[in-house]
């Protein structure tokens, strides 16, 4: 079944800032989210056709989404790696782009204290991490999560509990170290 | 309580974050990529097999060009030699 243009100008319209605002919270950063934007809706057009309608639309391009967000993050790191190895005006340039904090969704007055909680969610492992930016601040409901995870609710709830746990424990080591400086 | 409070702040701040659309250019972008995405199979064998079949055939230039060279080099010597077969 071949789909026109049009109908996926449709799809792209209807779920880019979604596509986007999902890769800013795995990536923070506008350049990396637009070009995982950009090969998440290539993979759309050239799997559209394959497309069940038994998941989802919307649960199937979040699922595309934070994997290719997942693999970007891995590649990152892997150049980070060898940019330690590599030149130093391209490693500093390198390690410059990924300490900026860059997230247009977020509220100018949290921006600062976000920043610092995206700090930690980075460190928590991909399942926790994901099921956390999922339900907190795309707002899903568990069932929902669940399906785009490819697991059962119960174990999305673990994984939401644990996520919290880890960041208050995070958090907490924070601030102790901030105290400690001052 | 101090603590705490630094807890609930950072835990809170994601509150009201709200989806974003990316630049305008975006979806030129995609297309571009899409329409590059979608080179026939056959276009890109068809490709391979020029690029081969020219590489074959500089291959054999190169070498049949090499052959006169000796050829003549042949040639020198052998004008320089005595036609008749005697040394002196």
């Amino acid at each position: 079944m071949q789909f026109h243009l049009n109908d996926f100008k449709g799809i792209y319209d209807q779920y880019v800032a979604l596509v986007y605002t999902v890769a800013l919270h795995y990536l923070q950063n506008t350049q990396d989210a637009e070009e995982i934007t950009q090969d998440v809706f290539v993979q759309v057009h050239q799997s559209l056709h394959k497309f069940r309608n038994d998941a989802a639309l919307k649960t199937w391009i979040y699922r595309i989404t934070i994997n290719k967000s997942l693999d970007f993050i891995k590649y990152k790191k892997s150049r980070k790696r060898f940019f330690v190895f590599g030149h130093k005006a391209d490693a500093e340039a390198e390690l410059h782009k990924i300490a900026h904090f860059e997230h247009p969704g977020i509220l100018m007055e949290n921006k600062e204290n976000a920043e610092q909680l995206f700090a930690v969610i980075n460190q928590l492992p991909e399942n926790q991490k994901t099921a956390f930016l999922l339900s907190k601040l795309e707002g899903l409901s568990n069932p929902e999560i669940a399906a785009i995870m490819e697991v059962s609710v119960s174990s999305v709830e673990s994984l939401v509990f644990r996520a919290k746990t880890s960041l208050r424990e995070k958090l907490a080591a924070k601030f102790e170290t901030h105290r400690k400086k001052k | 309580m101090e603590k705490d409070q630094f807890i609930e702040t950072i835990l809170n701040s994601s509150k009201g974050i709200s989806h974003v659309a990316p630049s305008n250019d975006l979806f030129s972008k995609i297309e571009h990529g899409i329409t590059a995405a979608n080179v026939p199979a056959r276009t890109i064998w068809w490709v391979a097999a020029s690029v081969a079949v020219l590489v074959a055939l500089n291959i054999t230039a190169v070498s049949a060009g090499k052959k006169p060279a000796e050829d003549q080099t042949t040639t020198v010597l052998a004008s320089t030699l005595a036609p008749n077969n005697q040394l002196y």
